[in-house]
């Protein structure tokens, strides 16, 4: 038996048959033949020009935005002034081009050695990669998988490249010998959810042995002896319990979480679930005397989209009134402030301020997979008043020239005018968002903060239900999602109903997820 | 010529993405763009040359731009590096 320990790269329980893939010297070591220099240059202008054409594909087929920019600045190297005369001038010095490719990746992974950063030196594999489809299209190679079942491959050295090639579907489990956690090839590993460690030396592993990888624990063992195998199905099976004890597991849709500031985000959260379904944005807005502006909002958006990686961030626009007052937003005197200036109703009465956020908004979603959504929507006009505001917004960042992107927006549907117009509704949307908190409020009458009169409530919620029903419906006719992030989302016993009913997500609090 | 300094507050530093974004405005003008940091020079246009320059977090960088629009690209390379970096 082997014992491997490494630094986890994605966490799981898996098991598996190993696969071994030396990159290193799976390289093309095909030695052209020199010809004339004139005859080589051609030669090369034909693999840059290939090589990206076909990483102008890869872009288009990625499925991220992280993958996808990725291949973009791989793309972009080979446009460089400084990558494609080096290679140049490697063949007019009598180079063949296959060695002018070696002797660039060399140059260029020295270069970014050389900087001690450890970020750059992640970097070497960008170049080995883009050099190595070069190669591979110069010696007309492809990386072959021969791959069944479930395979855990393990290798000298992975780039993305090769991670694409192999498929997310063909991989059960990584064990990769050299690299950082903070390569490219990493953040994609985490990003296909594939068990992954970086675990020094591998030399002694073969195809064909069993292998346990505890990804959780960063552990791997090869060849295990009887007691290893049944400790491991003892762990595998704990693990499964903890995650089948969660009432979530049997949930179908996504996962997403639902935070109050940036603060909300740890490291690990986005291991966890799918992305964010709730980002209320007006804690941003609470105690203090000035109104945060345009920068500090763009910073904080930037900053979660930059964690979530590609996955999706849903931010809502600042949803005061009712119980949230805003010192410096003041509603007036109201009778009845839970049906008065509300959500989007606020926006009519501080325009310059919804739209500062707009903005920030439409700026940060350059960074990430960013959704906007409105709270307390109660009919499709309202909506197409704050699209007039948000293109207006739009129309301003391009003539300034400010980078920007429209992202997809969302309604809140938390009151029983939403839910029962929401056919008309989703025709200007792209997705539905039950809030149920004030769903349930506005649908029993009653005050949610007066705990006397939870009896009044029906416990078993099937006028609120029967409301989500009419939305998930017509959100599906209409061709968008529906999630819910109020508090019925993290109710256990009403987990499977979520499923019945075909809900797209649920968002819950980052605790409840366990 | 026009020239502003700015320091770097992304938490990476001048890294793969804006790097390349950096590149892709800068072949926009038709001025020269140079970026100075720790004691070495490199033009807008470089990726490559952009990266291997230990840009980080904190970083002061000084930026020339000279030729027929460098009044505007100046101020937008300006506006461009408080964005995203």
């Amino acid at each position: 038996m082997i014992c491997l320990h490494g630094k986890v790269v994605c966490g799981g329980i898996v098991s598996g048959t190993a696969y071994v893939f030396h990159r290193k010297t799976a390289e093309y070591e095909v030695e052209q033949k020199a010809t004339c220099v004139p005859e080589e240059l051609n030669r090369l202008e034909i693999a840059v020009s290939a090589v990206k054409e076909e990483l102008t594909l890869c872009i288009e087929q990625s499925e991220n935005d992280t993958a996808k920019d990725i291949f973009e600045i791989h793309r972009m190297m080979l446009e460089d002034e400084d990558f494609l005369n080096f290679l140049k001038d490697a063949v007019e010095n009598g180079a063949t081009v296959h060695k002018a490719v070696s002797q660039t990746e060399q140059h260029f992974s020295k270069l970014f050695k050389d900087t001690q950063d450890e970020y750059m030196m992640a970097r070497v594999d960008d170049i080995r990669d883009v050099c190595g489809r070069l190669k591979a299209f110069l010696s007309e190679g492809e990386l072959s998988v021969e791959s069944q079942g479930a395979v855990v491959l393990v290798t000298d050295e992975l780039l993305p490249g090769d991670l694409m090639k192999f498929g997310k579907e063909n991989l059960t489990g990584i064990i990769i010998s050299s690299g950082t956690v903070y390569s490219h090839t990493s953040i994609l590993i985490k990003e296909m959810g594939v068990p992954a460690l970086i675990c020094g030396n591998v030399d002694e592993i073969k195809t064909g042995m069993t292998v346990l990888l505890n990804g959780d624990m960063g552990t791997a063992y090869f060849e295990p002896d009887d007691k290893t195998v049944e400790d491991f199905r003892r762990t595998e099976q704990l693990a499964g319990k903890k995650r089948e004890k969660s009432p979530f597991h049997k949930f179908q849709g996504a996962l997403y979480v639902n935070i109050g500031n940036a603060r909300d985000v740890s490291d690990t959260l986005f291991n966890k679930c799918d992305g964010i379904g709730l980002f209320r944005t007006e804690y941003m807005y609470f105690g203090r005397s000035d109104l945060p502006d345009e920068e500090e909002q763009f910073s904080v958006y930037r900053e979660i989209l930059q964690k979530a990686n590609g996955k999706i961030v849903t931010v809502r626009t600042f949803d005061i009134g009712s119980d949230k007052s805003v010192e410096t937003l003041p509603l007036g005197k109201e009778e009845n402030p839970s049906l008065g200036f509300r959500g989007l109703r606020v926006y009519s009465l501080y325009p310059e301020a919804f739209k500062i956020q707009l903005r920030a908004l439409l700026r940060a979603a350059v960074y990430g997979n960013l959704r906007i959504m409105y709270p307390m929507v109660t009919s499709s006009g309202e909506i197409a008043e704050i699209r007039q505001i948000l293109l207006q917004a739009a129309q301003e960042l391009a003539q300034q020239d400010i980078p920007y992107k429209l992202p997809p927006q969302g309604a809140m549907i938390e009151t029983p005018a939403a839910a029962l117009l929401s056919d008309e509704i989703a025709k200007t949307v792209d997705f539905f968002s039950v809030g149920t908190n004030d769903l349930t409020q506005y649908t029993y009458a009653f005050d949610r903060h007066d705990g006397r009169l939870d009896s009044f409530c029906d416990q078993s919620y099937k006028a609120v239900i029967s409301l989500i029903k009419t939305a998930t419906e017509n959100a599906h006719k209409n061709g968008i999602e529906i999630g819910i992030c109020g508090e019925l989302a993290s109710l256990p016993e009403l987990t499977e109903k979520w499923t019945q009913l075909g809900i797209d997500y649920l968002s819950i609090s980052p605790s409840a997820l366990a | 010529m026009k020239e502003f300094e700015y320091k770097i507050t992304d938490t990476v530093g001048l890294h793969a993405r804006p790097a390349g974004l950096l590149v892709q405005k800068a072949k926009k003008y038709n001025s020269r763009i140079m970026i100075i940091a720790n004691g070495k020079e490199c033009e807008a246009t470089r990726l490559m040359s952009l990266m291997s320059m230990s840009i980080k977090c904190g970083t002061l960088i000084k930026v020339t731009v000279d030729g027929a629009d460098e009044q505007i690209c100046a101020t937008e390379m300006e506006m461009f590096f408080k964005q995203n970096l």
